[in-house]
């Protein structure tokens, strides 16, 4: 091997070394979607509440709205959440726990933080099923509540 | 560096291996004659060891990232068994005041094959697979801001995690003098397993890279020197 070829070869070497991809790309989200469905029909069903309140928070959301579905922020600091749905004459509620797992995206772009194993401990509805447990721009629908 | 790059550099590295590989081709079949009566030897002529001198100038210069490497090779005929350990430590700070640190150690162990077919003894232009296992903790402090739920800390770690994948790789080994060899290790990284954690991802993987990647590039630069097994006969 001649010393033109050797030289080469230990620059496409060195050049090579200097790799390093890093993008801040990520789908993680802390927004919880909630479904509202008929129980005898499973089609979408459209419901009036006076408020929806998140406990550890002030904050009242859909305040005296009607929807079919809602968008609602966890608590990143605690593993349990107390939703409760103010309607004109009760008060139904969901405690759901999950878990939060960090994690470097790289050290420009920080930390995110993914909500995963999501499950419903209490909950005063007819019926409430998990759709998908862990939090994602790419999915459309978490819990479903059944009216 | 952009993904357009990596791929000049794989183009120009298998343009070189087919010219090098052609030129021995060619060499090689003026010596037919002289190669074919002689007998090929499986029997090894040494230990070959190493260090990642790419690992040792950031330890020695104090970097945030200290990757201490050491290779060890046979070489068999035209086949190299190959055996790495590196012991890894890194501490990222991020923009966002976030500090991640990672500790742990790695091993792999593959085996290539010489592309030169005459002077195995002195030049190795290879192409080979690994295994590779690392074992690492790695512990996270971030302050989470969050507007509707107020700032929370977070201190999470993970002890003993345990990692694998496969490598795909190609380089040389050019020897300088005698019984000293200089040379790269171009590897392609895949097929990542992790024990799975809830209380954090890991950012890096020792001897891989970032545990997100599904595949990934690594790279080292080698300094080798070879214990020979037995002394020529005068």
């Amino acid at each position: 091997m001649n010393k033109q070829t050797t030289i080469l070869l230990l620059l496409i070497g060195l050049l090579s070394s200097c790799f390093d991809d890093g993008d801040c790309e990520s789908t993680k989200t802390d927004l919880l979607l909630i479904d509202f469905k008929s129980f005898d029909t499973k089609s979408d069903s459209t419901v009036t509440v006076q408020s929806i309140v998140l406990a550890n928070s002030d904050s009242l959301f859909h305040n005296e709205t009607s929807i079919s579905s809602a968008t609602l922020p966890l608590d990143p600091n605690v593993d349990t959440l107390r939703i409760s749905f103010n309607y004109p004459d009760t008060t139904l509620q969901i405690l759901l726990s999950y878990t939060t797992t960090p994690r470097l995206i790289t050290p420009d772009c920080g930390v995110e933080l993914g909500f995963g194993n999501i499950a419903i401990d209490e909950h005063g509805f007819d019926s409430v099923a998990v759709k998908s447990s862990t939090l994602d721009e790419q999915i459309t629908s978490n819990i479903v509540i059944y009216l | 560096m952009s993904s357009i790059y990596k791929y000049i550099v794989i183009a120009s590295l298998l343009v070189v291996v087919s010219l090098t590989s052609f030129a021995q081709e060619n060499t090689a079949e003026k010596e037919e004659d002289k190669t074919d009566t002689l007998q090929v030897s499986f029997r090894p002529k040494g230990i070959r060891i190493g260090i990642d001198m790419l690992g040792l100038a950031k330890k020695t210069f104090g970097t945030d990232r200290s990757e201490l490497e050491f290779s060890a090779d046979v070489e068999i005929h035209r086949y190299l068994v190959n055996f790495e350990y590196g012991q890894f430590e890194s501490t990222q700070s991020g923009s966002d005041s976030s500090i991640y640190q990672n500790k742990g150690n790695y091993f792999r162990t593959g085996i290539d094959i010489n592309l030169f077919k005459k002077d195995t003894d002195v030049n190795v232009l290879f192409f080979g697979l690994r295994y590779g296992q690392a074992s690492f903790d790695d512990q996270l402090q971030h302050v989470q801001t969050n507007d509707l739920f107020g700032d929370g800390n977070f201190d999470r770690s993970n002890n003993s995690i345990n990692a694998r994948w496969y490598e795909v790789t190609s380089g040389i080994k050019l020897q300088i003098a005698h019984n000293f060899w200089l040379g790269f290790t171009n590897r392609l990284k895949f097929s990542l397993k992790m024990d799975k954690s809830e209380s954090l991802t890991p950012f890096e993987v020792p001897g891989y890279g970032r545990g997100a990647d599904t595949n990934t590039w690594g790279f080292n630069y080698l300094l080798m020197y070879q214990i020979p097994f037995k002394k020529k006969k005068k």
